[in-house]
């Protein structure tokens, strides 16, 4: 088969002989970029000589000593630092570009390892007695320092975590759908932290201070109320958890519109639409109507497919020709 | 031959261009959008996130339809239970046959579950008709059958997976009809199927008429042959296989006949897959060639221990990084050929924003250990809770 889409949209008149010559330059270059590649052996190799050294250590620990590798830790994590401070481009408002390309990771680096530091020590000394997590709030404040000075969405992620760790909430992943959520108090927490987040992106961008962080806070807001609000919805039949996932679901799928993003939009509607089932078919086993349900099933089925496909068609339309960024 | 009109398929794969050459910087938006509203295309989506979550709605769609007709004939389900099925094969095809026409979608995560189910029903249809004895073989054939057909009219390249597993099982199920010496010569039956699979697809993408809406069933075919090819000549597999298969045991101080032969293919497959990859720059075979080299040494160090586990890593890890700093410094900044730089034709580069999941999932702090906020709360055991809306 050949490939010439370009050929045939040069032909049909809808390219530019210049933008068509561009093209041809370009793929003539023969280009074939090994960025991914490299990045993820780049990453197995890291794994590799970490997993090997933590092996290492934990079977020499009785020789070593804990003094001695908590010394090294928190001279890589210095080392790491210094580097950092050395290469920055100073604080700014907006986005700073990245030194090199090995700078971004240094800061993941110096980050991670001073956090396995306060962990090592509270775990092995306790110098916080038994309040753990006073331990761990200490990285999570440098997380947030590093985030902001050094201009870093991995570590501002790493730094959302630990604060949501501190109330008690695990949010990465997979770990958001472990939570126990038949705890009350954690999903008042939960739901509460999530709100605090949309709060905190909003006046962001109303401040115009690192605005372009809102997205990684408002998307953890978003996993964060919807996966309670639902998680409790399987258990529970409080009308309170359908009120805040109504209202979560709506104002997320405003700032889709708003902001234009498929993503918001995709996982919003999906969140809202699994809490719509458990409603119906709530409804069904309390009213007994199962037959009725089979026999509907296909009607509604149908339906919502041909729904979402007429809203995303929408949606994909008013991205392309309203000029919404 | 295909379902769908050739020049709407065409004008999707033009359109998709038109916004790779967008995102490149080639043309701007307003000619990008401009190119959209000439060409008229089949409902598609490009977002491969809604198209699995299309995907998962269409497969209750089509299994609360197989419902619905469960009931009407549930007294008459259980003697005849091949009918039903035959039923179900016809409601697929007419059914995949409408969404194809009439709202025309292509590969927008409805039209790839119903070709999906529709084979799942074709497939049981034969293997219930077809009786409790014997009825392998006729499966693997209807698998074939069905996935060439589903690939070719409906332009679906998971069609063309399930079509190549058809193959392997029925190219499996011959030599082991064949007695002890089929069993014995099944890793070289298979190796020369990997190899027919790999040269076939190779064929069809040099075949001038075969439009390239088909390039990514293409694809899926070669994957799967160089899969197979590794995989079937692979130490491990034999010698796991041939234990499972022929009911042997290998003492130890013995070996597998030709084991040479297959330590041989353990090694070379992957070195020669990454060496012609990069000549022929070739995606498809440099990944198979990364993940066969991992089995491979996977496969070398589960039966020979030379150093101890945490060495190993540690060495490797160091080696592994040697050779990807050094080919990063060599490739950074050039601007043709093999390079580090992101290819501008390319959305590869997408998938790099998502590394900080990575990170979170790896590094995320965890809730301390509760013992000063009060007894913990039991039950309320919840997982997987993305299924909600399955019923």
């Amino acid at each position: 088969m050949t490939h010439n889409e370009t050929k045939t949209l040069f032909e049909k008149g809808l390219i530019s002989a210049t933008q068509y010559g561009q093209v041809n330059e370009y793929r003539s270059r023969n280009i074939f970029s090994l960025l991914i590649e490299l990045r993820v052996l780049l990453y197995l190799s890291i794994l590799l000589i970490t997993t090997g050294i933590g092996i290492l250590v934990y079977k020499n620990i009785d020789t070593i000593g804990h003094t001695v590798i908590l010394s090294a830790i928190l001279l890589a994590s210095v080392t790491c630092f210094f580097y950092c401070f050395k290469n920055s481009r100073g604080f700014s408002l907006g986005p700073v570009a990245s030194a090199n390309m090995w700078y971004d990771y240094v800061v993941l680096a110096a980050n991670l390892l001073a956090g396995i530091f306060m962990g090592y020590l509270q775990y092995q000394y306790h110098p916080f007695g038994s309040y753990n997590n006073i331990a761990a709030l200490l990285p999570t404040l440098l997380y947030f320092f590093s985030a902001y000075y050094f201009d870093n969405k991995a570590v501002l992620s790493l730094a959302i975590t630990g604060a949501a760790a501190f109330i008690g909430l695990s949010v990465s992943p997979r770990g958001l759908l472990e939570n126990d959520f038949s705890n009350p108090a954690l999903s008042y927490s939960a739901i509460g932290f999530g709100s605090m987040l949309i709060l905190g992106a909003a006046a962001r961008e109303w401040s115009d201070f690192k605005s372009h962080f809102s997205f990684t806070y408002r998307n953890f807001a978003l996993h964060i109320i919807c996966i309670t609000c639902l998680s409790n919805l399987f258990s529970d039949e409080s009308a309170l958890y359908y009120f805040i996932l109504t209202a979560a679901v709506s104002y997320f799928v405003w700032l889709a519109y708003y902001l234009g993003s498929i993503n918001f939009l995709f996982f919003a509607v999906t969140y809202g639409y699994i809490g719509l089932n458990i409603l119906l078919i709530r409804i069904v086993s309390n009213n007994d109507l199962y037959m009725l349900l089979a026999y509907i099933g296909p009607f509604y089925f149908g339906a919502s497919v041909w729904f979402f496909i007429k809203w995303l068609r929408g949606f994909r339309n008013r991205l392309r020709y309203a000029g919404v960024r | 031959m295909q379902a769908y009109d050739r020049e709407l398929l065409e004008n999707n794969a033009l359109i998709a261009e038109a916004d790779s050459l967008q995102h490149a910087g080639f043309i701007s938006s307003e000619q990008n959008n401009f190119i959209d509203s000439k060409l008229p295309s089949l409902s598609t989506q490009s977002n491969q996130l809604i198209r699995a979550g299309m995907f998962i709605l269409a497969c209750v769609l089509f299994s609360s339809c197989c419902g619905v007709v469960a009931l009407f004939s549930s007294g008459f389900i259980f003697e005849h239970y091949g009918w039903i099925m035959l039923v179900y094969s016809i409601f697929g095809i007419a059914a995949t046959e409408f969404i194809v026409h009439k709202p025309q979608y292509f590969a927008n995560g409805i039209d790839d579950a119903f070709v999906f189910c529709t084979q799942l029903v074709l497939i049981g249809w034969v293997g219930v008709s077809v009786g409790s004895k014997d009825f392998l073989m006729p499966v693997f054939v209807a698998m074939v059958i069905a996935g060439v057909f589903c690939c070719v009219r409906y332009v679906d390249s998971l069609a063309a997976f399930l079509a190549c597993v058809g193959l392997v099982c029925a190219t499996g199920d011959l030599f082991m009809q064949a007695g002890d010496a089929g069993r014995s010569l099944l890793p070289f039956g298979l190796m020369s199927l990997g190899a027919a699979i790999y040269y076939l697809s190779q064929w069809l993408r040099d075949n001038e008429d075969l439009g390239s809406y088909y390039f990514k069933s293409i694809n899926v075919v070669k994957g799967f042959g160089l899969a197979l090819f590794y995989l079937a000549g692979n130490y491990m597999v034999v010698r796991e296989g041939r234990v499972l298969l022929l009911n042997t045991e290998i003492m130890p101080g013995s070996d597998i006949p030709l084991a040479w032969l297959f330590y041989a293919f353990t090694v070379l497959v992957p070195v020669g897959y990454i060496y012609f990859s990069l000549i022929r720059k070739d995606r498809i075979m440099l990944w198979a060639g990364i993940f066969s080299l991992s089995f491979s040494i996977f496969t070398i160090r589960y039966y020979h221990h030379i150093i101890p586990a945490e060495w190993a890593l540690v060495i490797g890890g160091l080696v592994l990084l040697a050779i990807t700093w050094f080919s990063i410094h060599k490739l950074k900044g050039r601007t043709s050929g093999l390079t580090y730089e992101a290819d501008r034709l390319s959305s590869q580069g997408e998938i790099l924003k998502a590394e900080y999941i990575l990170v979170v999932q790896n590094f995320g702090a965890k809730p301390a250990a509760v013992d000063n906020t009060g007894p913990a709360f039991g039950g309320g055991d919840f997982g997987g809770g993305g299924a909600g809306d399955s019923l």
